[in-house]
């Protein structure tokens, strides 16, 4: 207990030294109750992204197209939902179906082309971003202001903490979850010790279409209104779940995975806010974040660097003392 | 009950392309036996086990077990039919738990209404690392905190969870300390009173002296000859691992093993950075041929990465006699016209996905260059030019790597260094995996080049080439020189086997 304790401590440095950094850095404007509440609710939408998307990447896969996922299951939920009268509900549960289809879809292909996922995921993009400007009148999916109340307090935290929930259950205590860790901590063992990959890999894709499902919603409760874009332009939303993961695979270290996921993507949420507090200009943010990270995945990568050397410093003296000793007797 | 076969392997074969691993090899293992199987390396006993154990298929022959027909398609059909196999390489997940590990591939066993049911996997896993008497490795820690030999006793707990009749132990014991090691004899003592059959591979005789209670000796994929009970000796088991004729006169023919004063190489008390070769020296002259042999992990390679600059030395220089400069880095070595041919081809020799021109021409361009630029017609004449030179059967320069067969790549792999004028060859395996047509090319090739002054370092696991190609013999053992043997008639492989293990 006292050691999950201590490296649950371990785990809280790097968000509490954002936290305190910025907090002394904006004299106290960026770490009032309210500034936090402010980023807690900015943080739904990359939270529950990052944890569609650490099912792929804890294996290896990187799925660029789960943006234009969730802008194509917002839309057209959005309006089959409003065609059909059937409120946030049937908003919801027609995102999740169409965003499990859209992924499961891309899962199948991966699964029958083997085409590395970074670059299906990217043509898959092209082609989902494409669906709404293609399928709607407008290019728009809306719902009506009052509709849009699962991205309030407590709704939004509520949702967050019921899909944090079934992401830790699926990763911790279902067989699928502990085949992902495996696959990812060796796809060849895995693979040889009977875990068929092709089928973990698949209904990693079709749970991840889930998660973007529900983020569709509220991410369309959150801006109301969600117009198609194109250009890969919807891939710019996943790049702070994608750096929340990063950080994740850090803290991982000290404290459970899932937990790390949602601590990782906080502390760039806290970051971004922090900035933009300070007066920064996107472009200076777009540094300072990249720094950041770069920072972070440093250190870790290189945090046997330093105990390595020390011991190659001792076998190189103890070896030159034996030489030394070789030569006064001859 | 005592003589009930275990498992028959009949007329098994298996082919690597050209390459013969195991011809028409016949095996049976009883309840009660502890099977040592020995052989010089690449004598087939890994793909032997690997085979009973699903790991790979055979190209023909049958197995049964039980006296039904055996054929798993994969370790864990071959873990349920109750074989199982603790391998020489680390086979675990680092970033996941102990019991996660040892029940990979498993997981359905734990399932409780559609759920993971962790806690029940945590006490199987407890119970079976305390059954195999490692008490102190708990089912959940992580992986990645545990020291090499832990790891590699997690992997004997992954074999034991399903009580298999038969375990095959690959060169485990190789890898572990006294401690792994006690544990593996205990196993195997357990097993043996629980009449069921070990499988037992190792190079240390006076382990498997001590362990088994048969011996079967493969050479070349063939099986030679068992001993049994009394028979059973270190003494016994030298001889039946050699003595093999050269087949065929494919190596140089002459025993004159007097090379030039001249120094190309002085390696002077280089360490590894791991610390297992340390303070090592050595001298290549002008014209030599240095073979270095000895077991796999013996270090042998290491110091042909070291001396190459793939690897870094920590203590000591390797200096380039004719220019006195210091080799510390691929681009020192490559500037000083040296070349390396790598055990692992694929991977570390060739870029297979590039053509046989642009693998040859790879460490030649500077050659090649005039006034910065490369003339494309100089650098088709070169290649074309090497590919002659080594006969290497392809439709065109053009043509694609991975579209060759093993022997051909390894030709662009020599050709590379031949197109690039280097001086000094270190070749690590050179003729592995090749057919013996190819590999007398090579021997002639490696001949010639010391006929022209060349100076060659060649590792090897194949002792009649060592004895057959090499000036001076450097055998290796445990990171350290334990024979320096001159070329000569004389030269048997027994004598070299005694210096290896």
């Amino acid at each position: 207990m006292r050691k999950k304790l201590t490296n649950f401590g371990k785990a809280m440095i790097l968000p509490l030294c954002v936290y305190l950094l910025f907090t002394v850095l904006t004299k106290g404007a960026f770490g009032s109750p309210k500034s936090m509440l402010a980023i807690v609710r900015t943080s739904i939408v990359p939270i529950l992204l990052g944890m569609a998307l650490s099912f792929g990447m804890t294996m290896g896969m990187w799925n660029f197209a789960s943006g234009a996922i969730i802008y194509a299951a917002a839309i057209f939920s959005a309006n089959i939902a409003n065609a059909l009268h059937l409120g946030i509900p049937g908003v919801a549960i027609i995102s999740i179906l169409i965003a499990v289809v859209l992924n499961s879809l891309m899962g199948w292909a991966y699964n029958v082309f083997r085409v590395p996922c970074m670059v299906l995921s990217l043509g898959f993009a092209m082609i989902y971003e494409a669906l709404p400007n293609l399928l709607t009148r407008d290019f728009t999916g809306k719902i009506k202001m009052a509709d849009a109340y699962l991205a309030d307090m407590p709704w939004c935290v509520i949702i967050v903490l019921i899909m944090f929930l079934i992401f830790y259950i699926i990763y911790n205590h279902t067989t699928l979850g502990t085949n992902i860790s495996a696959i990812g901590a060796n796809i060849s063992i895995a693979n040889s010790a009977g875990v068929n990959i092709d089928s973990v890999k698949f209904f990693s894709f079709l749970i991840s279409g889930i998660f973007l499902g529900i983020t569709a919603v509220v991410f369309l409760s959150v801006n109301v209104s969600v117009i198609a874009v194109t250009g890969f332009a919807s891939c710019s939303m996943i790049f702070d779940s994608m750096m929340g993961i990063f950080i994740a695979a850090v803290l991982a270290k000290y404290v459970n995975y899932c937990v790390a996921v949602v601590l990782g993507i906080f502390t760039i949420r806290m970051l971004g806010t922090a900035m933009v507090a300070m007066g920064m200009s996107s472009q200076m943010r777009g540094v300072m974040t990249g720094v950041f990270l770069l920072i972070v995945l440093v250190y870790s990568a290189n945090a046997g660097l330093l105990d390595g050397l020390k011991k190659q410093k001792a076998i190189a003296q103890s070896v030159n003392c034996e030489l030394k000793k070789e030569q006064n007797i001859l | 009950m005592e003589n009930e076969l275990l498992i028959r392997c009949t007329d098994i074969c298996k082919n690597f392309g050209a390459t013969r691993a195991l011809i028409n090899t016949n095996f049976e293992l009883y309840r009660g036996e502890v099977c040592g199987l020995i052989g010089e390396n690449g004598s087939g006993k890994s793909t032997l086990t690997s085979i009973i154990a699903g790991v790979q298929g055979a190209t023909s022959g049958e197995m049964f077990r039980n006296g039904a027909a055996y054929a798993p398609a994969n370790m864990v059909e071959a873990q349920k039919a109750g074989v199982a196999m603790i391998v020489q390489e680390a086979g675990t997940l680092p970033t996941v738990d102990v019991a996660s590990n040892i029940f990979v591939g498993n997981y359905e066993l734990f399932r409780k209404h559609g759920f993971l049911d962790k806690k029940r996997m945590l006490q199987e896993a407890e119970r079976i690392l305390q059954e195999i008497g490692a008490d102190d490795i708990h089912a959940d820690m992580m992986l990645g905190d545990l020291n090499f030999e832990d790891r590699k006793i997690v992997e004997i707990a992954r074999a034991m969870y399903l009580n298999p009749e038969i375990l095959i132990i690959d060169e485990s014991t190789t890898a572990l300390a006294q401690k792994g090691r006690q544990l593996i004899y205990r196993l195997i003592t357990k097993m043996r009173s629980e009449n069921k059959g070990i499988i037992f591979i190792s190079h240390d005789l006076e382990e498997l002296e001590t362990v088994c209670n048969r011996i079967t000796c493969l050479r070349d994929g063939v099986m030679v000859g068992n001993l049994e009970g009394d028979q059973i000796t270190v003494a016994n088991m030298r001889p039946l691992m050699v003595g093999r004729e050269l087949q065929g006169n494919y190596y140089r023919a002459d025993y004159d093993g007097t090379v030039s004063d001249e120094i190309v190489l002085d390696v002077r008390h280089i360490t590894s950075e791991n610390g297992y070769i340390r303070n090592f020296s050595i001298q290549l002259h002008k014209g030599e041929i240095l073979g270095f042999g000895g077991l796999s992990d013996c270090g042998m390679h290491e110091i042909g990465r070291m001396v190459f600059g793939l690897d870094r030395y920590i203590t000591g220089e390797i200096l380039h006699v004719p220019s006195q400069r210091k080799i510390k880095s691929i681009q020192d070595a490559i500037s000083l016209k040296m070349g390396y041919v790598s055990k692992d081809r694929d991977n570390e020799s060739l870029i297979l996905n590039a053509s046989i021109q642009d693998n040859t021409l790879m460490a030649a361009y500077k050659k090649l260059e005039r006034m910065g630029l490369i003339p494309p017609d100089a650098e088709k004449k070169l290649s074309d030019h090497q590919i002659e030179v080594m006969r290497t059967k392809c439709e065109s320069g053009e043509q694609y790597v991975n579209q060759l067969s093993g022997g051909n790549k390894q030709k662009v792999a020599f050709c590379k260094w031949l197109a690039a004028d280097s001086e000094i060859y270190i070749l690590d395996c050179p003729t592995r995996g090749i057919d013996i047509g190819v590999k007398a090319a090579m021997y002639d090739l490696i001949y010639r080049f010391k006929k022209e002054g060349k100076a060659i370092i060649m590792i090897s696991e194949e002792l009649p080439e060592l004895i057959g190609m090499s000036d001076r013999m450097i055998i290796m053992k445990d990171g350290e020189i334990s024979a320096e043997v001159m070329r000569d008639q004389s030269v048997t492989d027994t004598q070299l086997i005694e210096y290896m293990v």
